[in-house]
C-alpha cells in the first residue's frame, strides 16, 4: 500500500478537517473514523496529532467548539464549522480543483511536448 | 496456564498514561478530549473481539507515542509548561504562607485566650515549657503528614492541583484575595514575633512600621503574581501584561479591585497618615486605569473594579483609630484618589487612541 508523505497530510489536514465538520457536527474520533474510513487506509497519522490542527482552526475562527455530556456519560467536545470556515473551505476547494487538474493534466501530456 | 489478561488492568494502564500526558504541554482539557478518544477506540477494538491488553496496546499505537503528541501540542500550547511550573511554584508560596498560620501564629492565638491579657491586649505570660512542647508534637505530626503525602502521592496531587485551579481559577483566585489581608497580617513577623514570643517591648513602633511595609513589598506583589500567573495559566491567550488588559472581563476586573483597594487601604495602616495616603492610591489606579482602558468594556470594568469600595464603606463610620471617622473622610482620602487616578489614566489613552 502506498504511504502518504507526512508532508502532504499536514498540506492537506485543513480541508480535509473542514470537509468532514463541512457536513455536520462531529468530535475528535469520530473525525478521524471518518477520514480513515474514506481513504481506505490509506491515511496512516497518529490520532493524537489531530487535536493540535483543531486548536489552531479554532484560533483561526474556522470551527468552534463545545464541551457537553456525550451519551456514555461523559464530557466531549463537539466541533462545530464556522461561517468563515465554510468561506475558508470553498476557496481551499477550488484552489485544490485547480491543483488537482494542474497535476492531472501534466501527468497526462506525451512526453515529446514537455521535451 | 493462567491467561495474560489477569494480570492486565486496563484502568491502570489508562492511569499511567494519562500521568505520562498529564506533565507535558496538553491542558486539562486537551487530556480529557484525548482520553476520551482512547476509551471510544478501546471499546471499538474489544466489540471487534480483542481482549484487553491487546485492545490496549493497538489503541495506544494508534493515537501516537507520546512524545510526538506532546510536540504538536507544545506548538499550539508554548507556554502552558513554564506557566504550570511558575503557578505550582506562586501557589507553593502561598501554601507556606498558610502553613506558617497554622503552625505559629494559630497555636498562639489559640493560646491567648486562655491567658490574661494585658492593657495592649497581648497575653500575658509567655509560654511555658510544655505548651511549646505539644506545638512541636502537633507542628511534628503536620509536616510529617505533608512529607508522606509528597512521598507517596506527589504526582498525584500535583495532576489534582493542576486540574483543580484550571477549572476553578475564579474561586480560587477570589479565594486568595479575599483571604489576602488575613494572609498577610498572619504571616507580618512583627505580629508573629509579638505573638509567639511576647517581644512586644523590645520593637519601637518605627520599626514595627518599617515591619509593615517589608510585608506590605513582599506578600502583595506575591499574591498579585498568583493571581496573574493563575489567570495565564487558565487563558493561553495572555502572554503578557498588555494583552492580559485586553482580556479583562468583569471576573478580572473585580479581582483587581479587590486587590488594588487592598493595596491602597494599606498604605493607610502601615504609613502615619500622610500626603503618601492620597498619592500612592492615585497612581495605582492610574496603573489599573492603564489596564481598564485596553479592556473591551473599560467603563463597566472600571465601576466593577471599584465596587469593593462598597464592601469597605462601614470603615467610614468606624472611629478613626481603625476606620476613616466619617464619610467625608472615606470618600476624599479613600474613594477619591482612586477614582481619579483610574478615570484620568483611561480618558488619556483614550485621547492618544484618537490622535
Amino acid at each position: 500500500m502506498t504511504t502518504i508523505s507526512k508532508d502532504l497530510i499536514a498540506a492537506t489536514s485543513t480541508p480535509i478537517i473542514l470537509a468532514v465538520l463541512n457536513q455536520g457536527e462531529s468530535y475528535g474520533y469520530q473525525i478521524i473514523q471518518k477520514v480513515k474510513e474514506a481513504s481506505n487506509g490509506h491515511l496512516q497519522f497518529s490520532d493524537g496529532t489531530l487535536y493540535p490542527i483543531l486548536r489552531k482552526l479554532e484560533d483561526k475562527g474556522f470551527i468552534v467548539s463545545e464541551w457537553r455530556i456525550a451519551e456514555n456519560e461523559k464530557r466531549r467536545r463537539y466541533y462545530n464549522i464556522t461561517e468563515q470556515g465554510r468561506d475558508h473551505f470553498k476557496n481551499e476547494q477550488t484552489s485544490w480543483n485547480i491543483m488537482h487538474q494542474l497535476i492531472i493534466q501534466l501527468w497526462n501530456q506525451p512526453k515529446t511536448i514537455l521535451a | 496456564m493462567e491467561p495474560t489478561q489477569n494480570h492486565f488492568s486496563l484502568t491502570t494502564q489508562l492511569a499511567k498514561w494519562q500521568q505520562t500526558m498529564a506533565h507535558g504541554s496538553l491542558t486539562s482539557d486537551d487530556l480529557t478530549e484525548l482520553t476520551d478518544h482512547l476509551t471510544e477506540e478501546i471499546s471499538s477494538l474489544q466489540k471487534a473481539g480483542l481482549n484487553d491488553e491487546e485492545a490496549w496496546m493497538v489503541a495506544r499505537q494508534r493515537i501516537g507515542q507520546p512524545v510526538v503528541i506532546e510536540a504538536e501540542f507544545r506548538k499550539v500550547n508554548p507556554d502552558h509548561l513554564a506557566n504550570r511550573n511558575l503557578v505550582m511554584m506562586f501557589w507553593g508560596a502561598i501554601f507556606f504562607m498558610t502553613l506558617q498560620i497554622v503552625c505559629f501564629a494559630l497555636p498562639s492565638i489559640i493560646n491567648s485566650f486562655f491567658r490574661p491579657l494585658d492593657s495592649r491586649g497581648f497575653p500575658s505570660n509567655l509560654l511555658s515549657a510544655t505548651d511549646v512542647r505539644n506545638m512541636l508534637y502537633a507542628e511534628i505530626a503536620i509536616i510529617a503528614v505533608f512529607v508522606l503525602a509528597v512521598v507517596f502521592k506527589g504526582n498525584r496531587i500535583v495532576a489534582w492541583f493542576s486540574e483543580m485551579i484550571e477549572k476553578y481559577y475564579f474561586v480560587c483566585c477570589l479565594l486568595l484575595l479575599v483571604a489576602s489581608p488575613f494572609l498577610i497580617s498572619f504571616n507580618d513577623m512583627m505580629v508573629l514575633n509579638h505573638l509567639i514570643h511576647g517581644m512586644r517591648s523590645v520593637y519601637s513602633p518605627e520599626i514595627q512600621t518599617a515591619g509593615g511595609v517589608l510585608s506590605f513589598v513582599i506578600y502583595i506583589p506575591l499574591i498579585a503574581f498568583t493571581v496573574f500567573y493563575t489567570l495565564r495559566y487558565r487563558s493561553q491567550d495572555i502572554r503578557n501584561i498588555a494583552s492580559f488588559a485586553g482580556s479583562i472581563n468583569w471576573q478580572a476586573s473585580l479581582m483587581l479591585g479587590i486587590l488594588f483597594k487592598l493595596v491602597s487601604l494599606s498604605t493607610y495602616s502601615f504609613f502615619p497618615v500622610s500626603i503618601l495616603n492620597t498619592i500612592l492610591p492615585t497612581i495605582i489606579f492610574f496603573f489599573a486605569g492603564w489596564l481598564m482602558g485596553r479592556s473591551k468594556r473599560p467603563w463597566v470594568n472600571t465601576l466593577i473594579l471599584h465596587s469593593p469600595s462598597l464592601v469597605l464603606l462601614p470603615l467610614a463610620l468606624l472611629p478613626n483609630s481603625v476606620g476613616f471617622g466619617d464619610m467625608f473622610n472615606f470618600l476624599c482620602k479613600f474613594v477619591l484618589p482612586s477614582a481619579i487616578g483610574c478615570t484620568s489614566s483611561i480618558l488619556l489613552y483614550r485621547k492618544t487612541q484618537l490622535a
